[in-house]
């Protein structure tokens, strides 16, 4: 195979999408993302899904806020306006309250929130997953989020469909996900 | 150039998509990001329908576009693409999106159901069970299940969003006082997740059940009318039904394929002209194959 940059650049869009789209119609479940580059795995992953028409903000490194300006064009504005919200910590240090939910007639006008954590799949925060996606119910382990984080994100999603999606990337490249149609708990 | 030609030049010229002057799956980078982010929210809530914008393709809107698109924006080298138009491997229209994705994406093809990884369908959903590792994605019509009773888009967005749907109820009440049952033979309206009214495609109502609890995720895609959205796996799809009038499948009793001797499968009823006579075939017709053979 002898493909250019940016064809090797368009089907790694695809590979990545399919394990994004996969994750999140399995909430709770980690799958391992291919190709991902160790530094600047939260840029490679939103390349698929981010560009000029989006709007992003990033909370915690702001390095990452302009890797991800160059990589895919998008524009970086509030928190209170962005489609992506990317937390680097593993946290929005308070902002999730304020973030779009959409409207009943578009609940899809909603904002998406990245969390970069340590671990998936173990580590000190347990939590249950029922709902669409799930069989029965399911458990996912994290390591670098607080549980105060997770207590906010349940609450911003208490008024389905309105709601906040959200997809978590660990330092292995690997991915989970929890849309707003999930009813979760603490373990 | 039709799009028929263009298939039939490139694909004894080439075996491979990069030289055929397109990228790999075929639309621009930010159409595809657009429908990629249209189809997650509607996972996220599922059987809400997102609005999205779409785009022009090689084939006329109402032959698929909406399903196309998606495909297109999902597909990845690693996948094995069946195609089928009402149950039917070998149609027109199934074969040239088959050839056109295939081409694009330079992906291998099946008419196996379970060699697929991703299936694209008008009206079936396929009699083999799908598993969790594959995608089924449904070109749809007419999006909207509310339309019958409401014609302006406006007001039906209203309806969703308070899930106000007496008058669909009303409907399908009216129509049992007047034929003594429901009379919806395919577009059978169903509740997913307990939440939206949902248009589950021209599908019969034999396919129906497939899609509660499946393993499997659903995609839905109108092109013409600009909509998309899914079915997650294991969620709830219920028929709308009364209690006294409970949903029911077509009755295949008595009757069987024509072909493979199946009585368990979806059947298409062939008139022959001559005598009046009636026989059934499977409409699902790789499913059919593979038994004759077997």
């Amino acid at each position: 195979m002898n493909l250019t940059l940016n064809e090797t650049r368009i089907i790694r869009d695809h590979r990545m999408y399919r394990v994004i789209l996969t994750a999140m119609s399995h909430p709770g479940s980690v799958f391992p993302v291919p190709e991902l580059a160790d530094t600047d795995a939260v840029t490679d992953l939103l390349g698929c899904l981010m560009d000029s028409e989006t709007g992003f903000s990033v909370i915690g490194d702001h390095e990452t806020a302009r890797a991800l300006s160059h990589r895919t064009s998008a524009r970086q504005v509030s928190e209170t306006e962005a489609d992506f919200i990317i937390a680097t910590r593993g946290s929005t240090r308070g902002a999730l309250r304020s973030l779009k939910r959409g409207t009943l007639e578009y609940p899809d006008q909603s904002a998406t929130v990245v969390y970069q954590v340590e671990a998936l799949g173990y580590g000190d925060l347990s939590l249950t997953l029922t709902g669409p996606g799930v069989d029965g119910e399911t458990e996912l382990q994290l390591m670098g989020m607080d549980v105060n984080e997770f207590r906010q994100l349940r609450d911003v999603n208490a008024e389905y469909p309105l709601g906040i999606d959200a997809l978590f990337l660990d330092r292995a490249g690997r991915v989970a996900a929890i849309p707003r149609s999930t009813q979760t708990g603490v373990i | 150039m039709r799009m028929s030609e263009w298939l039939t030049t490139h694909l004894e010229k080439n075996d491979d998509h990069r030289n055929l002057g397109y990228p790999f799956g075929f639309m621009d980078e930010g159409a595809k990001r657009e429908i990629r982010r249209a189809v997650l929210k509607a996972v996220a809530i599922p059987g809400y329908q997102v609005p999205y914008g779409s785009r022009e393709m090689p084939i006329a809107r109402g032959w698929g576009t909406g399903g196309l698109q998606i495909t297109l924006s999902l597909v990845t080298p690693e996948d094995v693409l069946k195609v089928i138009d009402q149950g039917c491997d070998d149609s027109v229209n199934a074969v040239n999106i088959k050839t056109f994705v295939a081409k694009v994406a330079g992906i291998p093809v099946t008419t196996d159901t379970v060699m697929a990884s991703l299936i694209q369908t008008r009206h079936r959903i396929p009699e083999e069970p799908m598993s969790r590792d594959q995608i089924l994605v449904l070109q749809v019509p007419y999006p909207e299940a509310l339309r019958e009773v409401e014609p302006s888009e406006a007001e039906t967005r209203r309806m969703h969003a308070e899930a106000d749907y007496a008058r669909m109820w009303l409907y399908l009440y009216e129509d049992i006082v007047r034929f003594g049952e429901i009379t919806i033979s395919y577009r059978y309206p169903v509740t997913v997740n307990g939440r939206y009214i949902m248009d589950p495609s021209p599908i019969p109502r034999w396919d129906v059940p497939k899609l509660h609890r499946a393993e499997t995720l659903f995609l839905f895609g109108a092109g013409r009318e600009k909509r998309i959205y899914a079915v997650p796996p294991h969620t709830d799809v219920v028929p709308l039904e009364f209690e006294d009038h409970l949903f029911r499948v077509e009755d295949f009793s008595d009757k069987f394929c024509a072909r493979c001797g199946a009585t368990d499968t979806f059947l298409d009823e062939i008139i022959d002209s001559e005598n009046g006579g009636r026989t059934y075939f499977c409409s699902d017709t790789g499913y059919c194959a593979k038994r004759s053979v077997s």
